[in-house]
């Protein structure tokens, strides 16, 4: 457990520099508050509402969509790293991950749930 | 080159191992996308069930066709237990899809969808009884879940199948990351080195000193993650609603096949990987045993609907196959569990069978509404109490063997106050299937017309019923003929 002590260190000294920062603002800092100042920053556009809203379903499969397909690249990588030595064992098993995710790809592409409107 | 080689060979051999599960996924994968629309149009999608019935007839000629041994290195073993518990498996989805389709027709909710699920959730069943290593075990669990979450909520526009949905998928994805966090505890504990069974077997029992509490928290943490999945007190709360809410084949097909193979999961995880630290994991699993058995009895007496008090009643004897897990002699537990979970398939697939029938189109399965049964539909109503009896464990039924040998080796291991205890919930347990069988033959019918018996669901009761007398009378040879179950 010793090896762990600087682990523990780092986390306590971690704990404590935002702390001791936010002490030091609220004491320092000017304060001018104003109605325009207290909104939420979006990249600088006039804020359009509470940020906690239903979003529509839509939302959720292409974010599932692009996630699928992250990880996708990031199997695909090591493939093509290794690629002559893995020869056909390897396009064999890329190919069967390959074709369970396009499978999936146009399964809801024929069910409709990429017809929008 | 030789390398890949060898993998190249290794996967074509290896996958003579799993032709039933190849057939299973291809079919299934053919069915959703481009056989769906090509072959059968909108309101044609009953002719589905033939399909699938003929696709899970072939995959039971492969299996029969499937050599024993294991493969991919060392992930997949086709032994005695692998292929046992596959058989239940498969015949539950078989007669699930029988059960399934006057709901279906009734709701005119049949697609092809739901079909594929039950295929795809066989497949993860079938990679599960076999599984022999931590992660396939996890893996294969996971692709059955999946499908059966599907299924739960596939009612979507009734409020209470939706609900069964979230509610499994919630809690079952939680105890997933537990069990998955308990296998990486595990994982770490043995070395770091393998995760196969048997060389985590070894590995644990050669660990460092300091590592036992790693050990003990991975073992519990398991043991939790599979407590859920396998329904045992205190994990059970989410079974009975969602086996309430859940379309009914579908609450069927939930109380046997995937139990089944969670239950073979169990067994060889705890029996072979985690044997040499059997006395981390007795004492919790032998609370978990009895508290199941104790509290799946005690509440199904306070149920006023069916489908609940068969979720409970599950739940108490899954508590009792829990003893059979308990055993250190694995070979001859993984048999009597095997007997237990063939005999209460058909049991239960009866008596979900009644409970469909009496249903109707998704009402009326209060226990109230056996009244009278015995008058109007009187060869039912004798199959309905044969089911109820054999699950009560009344002698000179069935499910009185199943008991027998499972109590008998649990004394034999040395487990007198959990079997004390069995015996005592199995008493109290008559007490609420005799309550059904009161009801049918005792009370006055209401007034209003029974619907006709379907042909699938009497073919379903029939054979249930058919194989439940007629193992009756072959009941104490049972267990020498379940000796064929090895790990």
């Amino acid at each position: 457990m010793r090896a762990y002590a600087a682990i523990l260190l780092l986390a306590l000294v971690a704990a404590c520099i935002p702390v001791a920062v936010w002490t030091l603002a609220y004491f320092v800092a000017p304060k001018f508050p104003n109605p325009t100042k207290a909104t939420n920053y979006e990249c600088g556009i006039t804020s359009p509402g509470e940020a906690r809203e239903k979003f529509h379903v839509r939302y959720y499969l292409i974010a599932v969509m692009f996630l699928v397909f992250d990880v996708e690249s990031v199997f695909l990588f090591p493939f093509a790293v290794q690629f002559k030595e893995l020869a056909l064992f390897g396009i064999i098993e890329i190919g069967i991950f390959l074709f369970l995710l396009l499978f999936g790809y146009f399964y809801i592409w024929k069910k409709g749930a990429l017809n929008w409107e | 080159m030789s390398f890949a080689r060898a993998l190249l060979e290794a996967l074509l051999r290896d996958s003579r191992l799993i032709t039933p599960q190849l057939l299973l996924v291809g079919a299934a994968t053919l069915m959703l996308w481009p056989l769906d629309g090509i072959l059968f149009q909108r309101g044609e999608k009953r002719k589905w069930a033939p399909v699938t019935l003929v696709v899970l007839a072939l995959t039971g000629l492969l299996m029969l066709g499937v050599p024993s041994g294991s493969g991919f290195s060392g992930m997949y073993k086709v032994d005695g237990l692998a292929r046992g518990f596959q058989w239940i498996s498969l015949l539950s989805a078989i007669a699930t899809v029988f059960l399934s389709q006057r709901m279906l027709d009734g709701m005119e909710e049949q697609t092809v969808e739901y079909y594929a699920m039950i295929l795809f959730a066989l497949s993860g069943m079938f990679f599960l009884a076999g599984a022999t290593d931590l992660v396939s075990i996890y893996f294969s669990l996971e692709l059955m879940a999946v499908c059966i979450y599907i299924l739960a909520a596939y009612l979507r526009n009734q409020d209470r199948s939706i609900e069964a949905g979230v509610k499994y998928f919630l809690l079952g994805a939680f105890s997933s990351g537990i069990l998955l966090y308990g296998l990486s505890l595990l994982f770490i504990a043995a070395g770091g080195q393998g995760t196969n069974l048997s060389a985590l077997n070894q590995a644990l029992a050669m660990a460092p000193k300091n590592s036992d509490f790693l050990v003990f928290a991975g073992v519990l943490m398991v043991l939790v993650g599979f407590g859920f999945k396998v329904a045992a007190v205190p994990f059970h709360q989410w079974s009975p609603d969602a086996y309430d809410g859940a379309p009914t084949p579908i609450t069927a097909f939930m109380a046997t096949a995937p139990k089944a193979a969670a239950i073979a999961a169990f067994i060889r995880l705890f029996g072979t990987g985690l044997h040499g630290v059997s006395s981390d994991w007795v004492p919790p699993l032998s609370f978990v045993a009895g508290a199941s058995m104790v509290w799946g009895n005690v509440a199904a007496l306070r149920q006023s609907t069916m489908k609940r008090m068969l979720a409970y009643s599950s739940i108490a004897h899954v508590g009792y196959m829990l003893m059979g897990v308990l055993s250190m002699d694995v070979a001859q537990g993984a048999q009597v569990i095997w007997l237990y979970m063939g005999i209460y398939l058909f049991m239960n697939m009866g008596a979900f069978a009644v409970v469909i029938h009496l249903q109707g189109k998704g009402e009326g399965e209060r226990i109230e509404d056996f009244r009278g049964l015995g008058r109007r539909q009187p060869v039912l109503a004798f199959a309905m109490m044969v089911f109820l009896l054999s699950l009560a464990g009344i002698p000179p039924l069935l499910g009185f063997f199943g008991k027998f040998f499972l109590f008998k080796l649990a004394i034999e291991q040395g487990y007198v106050f959990l079997t004390t205890l069995a015996l005592v919930t199995s008493a109290i347990s008559a007490y609420y299937y005799l309550m059904v069988v009161n009801q049918m033959y005792f009370r006055e019918a209401p007034e209003g017309d029974r619907p006709a018996l379907g042909t699938a669901i009497a073919a379903v009761v029939t054979a249930a019923c058919a194989v439940t007398l007629i193992g009756t009378a072959f009941g104490p040879w049972l267990l020498e003929w379940a000796g064929r179950i090895g790990v």
